[in-house]
């Protein structure tokens, strides 16, 4: 039972993790992009993992990544990094500022054990 | 004609290269005129001989003709003097006088005698000689005998071994020899009188067959010595030239001259050897200008054909270059200005190839990037369907399938929006040719519009009572409508009016589509017809899509016959117009439908 912050802008992915992860018995939280994830940070009570997407509107992910590491009280919460291919390894956040990478396209069993794995 | 052209040679030759044709060319063109001078080589060597055999006739002329007039000079001032002396029965001192006067005039003398018939020094200038010259007795001899008047010979004399050459003339008064008149010249001072020659040696030759004077001793050769055939001939009064071989066994070749008046000869020749190496240095001579001739010519046809050769060359690499798929391959345009331009129009069309290179590596990663989305929502949702039906049937199930299948079908959007843009490209956009409702389309393209979003309010405006006709496609042209309003949608902000108006004129029917969004830059407005052309999106939001509407759209629009363009104004919105050719038909009538103007 944990409290899960899900930052993706894919509507019918974070469809499908919410559902998930809630009828896997934990409380999830959702915001569509960086910023308003960032904001949701900063005003609520922690989360006990981060899910986040890499591509995003507004601020991606690993700008958000890379500011919460810097950010006193958030720096340790676990994250887990969603991404399609990449262009380049420039687009990456530091390997330190996440502790799991999930591809898309991916299975929900994949989630499900890589949360149950980190909280 | 065919048969010439499969000959081997035929073949080969047609292959050789700029530089080896400009090079044949070249030798070609020189080789007549070169060729022509190696050939008369050998004839410019026999010229060559004959103008020496002629500088030598020249020369022996110019010997004797000086020579003789410089012998008969002194006969004339011997007989002066000796007129001079005879009538005004002159003194001794008087004779030392007129002598002394005159011997300057005469640098070449050393003495001038006047002496009585016996002898006997009677004056001399220089003055100091006096008494009777033993080697002198002989002329006197000869002339008190009455054998000669006037003696021209060479004596050496006896005490110091010099050869002199001496010219005695009688003098007689009434007939009577009163006196001789003498005058002695030193042979080392003839050169003086014998002009300088080049190379060839002079003889002359006295009545007696002795060489008084030779160019190798600059005197007198010793009695031992012949004089040559040349002169020898020429002394029997026969001018002559050929060769002859001298006593050091050496073949030499000249002229040899009489000198009549004297009854001498002059002979001037010069070692054959000599002659031919020199005639022969003439003819190697121009025929080494020849040969170099042909080689500068064909140096120089070389090194230009490298000079025209070298851009050519420079522009085959940067193809081959661009070809191994080097972008950035591209030729500093030089040389002939045809080449130059074909550098130009190269470094063209690589920018082109690099621009379409760029496009297309932009278009599939973008495509790639596109695709997965949906795919990775499908997949997200099979997977979550599955693992929740291993606790049972789920609740949502048929909402979930739902979710699949939209997904589904924006991925087949994108599928056909790929295909559409290569069967565009290849040509093959194969338009059907039918009667076609312009507003059924438009309503049908807004309603299935309506099915994918709802955020924003379409309003049509003289849609259902226009009913305007073409001949097309329908759903292409749907299609068409659907990706214009799709644009509108995406970027004007949500509960925005979009409103699409069909208006019909004389032959044309317009179709606008009018959002309040971001607008479009004044420059971008014929840009965003491009391929692959996503616009810059303001809200930060990824556009989506694969910039491949609008270019699609705009090839069915002129592939109608139509135009479709946009007018914009940023900030405020925008509004796309399609014109169509309108299409009147009996069928319209038929129809019964309204053809309102």
């Amino acid at each position: 039972m944990a409290r899960i912050l899900i930052i993706e802008d894919e509507e019918t992915i974070a469809m499908v993790l919410a559902q998930t992860l809630e009828l896997a018995g934990h409380n999830v939280v959702r915001a569509s992009n960086g910023r308003t994830g960032l904001a949701r940070l900063q005003s609520e009570p922690l989360p006990d993992l981060i899910l986040v997407d890499l591509f995003m509107p507004v601020m991606n992910g690993r700008a958000l990544l890379e500011t919460i590491r810097s950010m006193p009280g958030l720096h340790k919460i676990p994250a887990v990094l969603i991404t399609g291919a990449v262009p380049s390894k420039d687009d990456f956040p530091p390997e330190a500022s996440y502790q799991a990478l999930i591809a898309k396209p991916f299975s929900v069993r994949t989630v499900l054990e890589t949360v149950k794995r980190l909280v | 004609m065919a048969r010439v052209l499969e000959n081997r040679w035929v073949k080969s030759m047609c292959s050789v290269g700029l530089r080896g044709r400009i090079v044949g060319l070249v030798v070609l063109v020189i080789l007549p005129f070169s060729g022509f001078q190696l050939i008369t080589a050998y004839q410019q060597y026999n010229l060559q001989l004959r103008r020496d055999l002629i500088a030598h006739e020249q020369l022996a002329h110019a010997v004797g003709a000086t020579f003789t007039n410089y012998v008969e000079d002194l006969w004339a001032t011997e007989k002066a003097i000796g007129t001079a002396m005879a009538i005004g029965d002159m003194s001794t001192k008087g004779a030392e006088t007129l002598l002394g006067a005159l011997l300057p005039n005469y640098p070449t003398l050393d003495y001038l005698f006047w002496t009585s018939p016996d002898g006997t020094i009677l004056a001399s200038a220089p003055s100091s000689w006096a008494g009777v010259s033993v080697s002198f007795r002989d002329y006197f001899q000869r002339i008190v005998e009455g054998e000669d008047e006037v003696i021209s010979d060479m004596i050496v004399g006896r005490y110091d071994g010099e050869a002199a050459f001496v010219v005695a003339q009688a003098i007689r008064q009434e007939g009577k020899l009163i006196g001789v008149v003498l005058a002695r010249t030193p042979i080392k001072k003839l050169n003086q009188v014998i002009p300088v020659s080049d190379g060839a040696v002079v003889a002359l030759v006295d009545r007696q067959a002795t060489t008084m004077y030779h160019t190798a001793t600059d005197g007198p050769v010793g009695p031992n010595r012949p004089a040559d055939p040349l002169a020898l001939r020429a002394l029997r009064g026969e001018a002559n030239s050929g060769n002859y071989t001298n006593p050091n066994s050496r073949d030499w070749s000249g002229v040899g001259v009489p000198l009549s008046r004297l009854g001498w000869a002059v002979s001037v020749s010069a070692e054959t050897l000599n002659v031919r190496a020199a005639a022969g240095y003439a003819a190697i001579r121009s025929t080494g200008v020849a040969l170099l001739i042909i080689v500068l010519a064909i140096l120089g046809a070389v090194s230009g054909t490298k000079w025209v050769l070298q851009p050519v060359k420079r522009l085959q690499a940067a193809a081959i270059s661009l070809s191994e798929g080097n972008m950035s391959a591209r030729v500093v345009p030089g040389g002939v200005p045809e080449v130059a331009a074909a550098a130009r129009a190269f470094n063209h069309m690589a920018d082109r190839v690099a621009e379409l290179q760029t496009q297309r590596t932009r278009f599939l990663q973008t495509a790639a990037h596109e695709l997965r989305n949906p795919m990775a929502g499908i997949k997200a949702m099979l997977s979550m369907i599955n693992w929740m039906m291993e606790k049972g049937q789920p609740d949502d199930l048929a909402r979930f399938l739902g979710v699949v299948e939209r997904e589904v079908d924006r991925l087949s959007g994108l599928l056909n929006e790929i295909l559409e843009a290569f069967r565009v490209q290849e040509g093959h956009l194969g338009l059907k040719q039918e009667p076609v409702n312009l507003a059924t389309v438009i309503e049908a393209a807004v309603q299935a519009h309506r099915v994918m979003e709802t955020e924003h309010f379409v309003t049509l405006q003289g849609v259902s009572h226009n009913a305007a006709w073409v001949l097309g496609d329908a759903e292409r042209l749907e299609g068409v409508i659907r990706v214009v309003l799709g644009n509108a949608s995406k970027y004007s902000p949500a509960g925005s009016e979009i409103v699409i108006t069909l208006a019909a004129f004389e032959t044309t029917a317009q179709i606008t589509v009018k959002d309040h969004g971001l607008g479009i830059p004044a420059h971008q407005l014929n840009k965003v017809f491009e391929q692959f052309f996503r616009a810059d999106n303001l809200s930060g939001r990824d556009p989506g899509g694969l910039g491949l509407g609008l270019y699609v759209a705009r090839v069915v629009v002129t592939g109608h016959g139509g135009r479709i363009w946009a007018e914009s104004e940023e900030g405020v919105g925008s509004t796309f117009v399609i014109e169509l050719p309108l299409h009147h038909t009996r069928m319209g009538d038929l129809l019964g439908q309204d053809l309102d103007h």
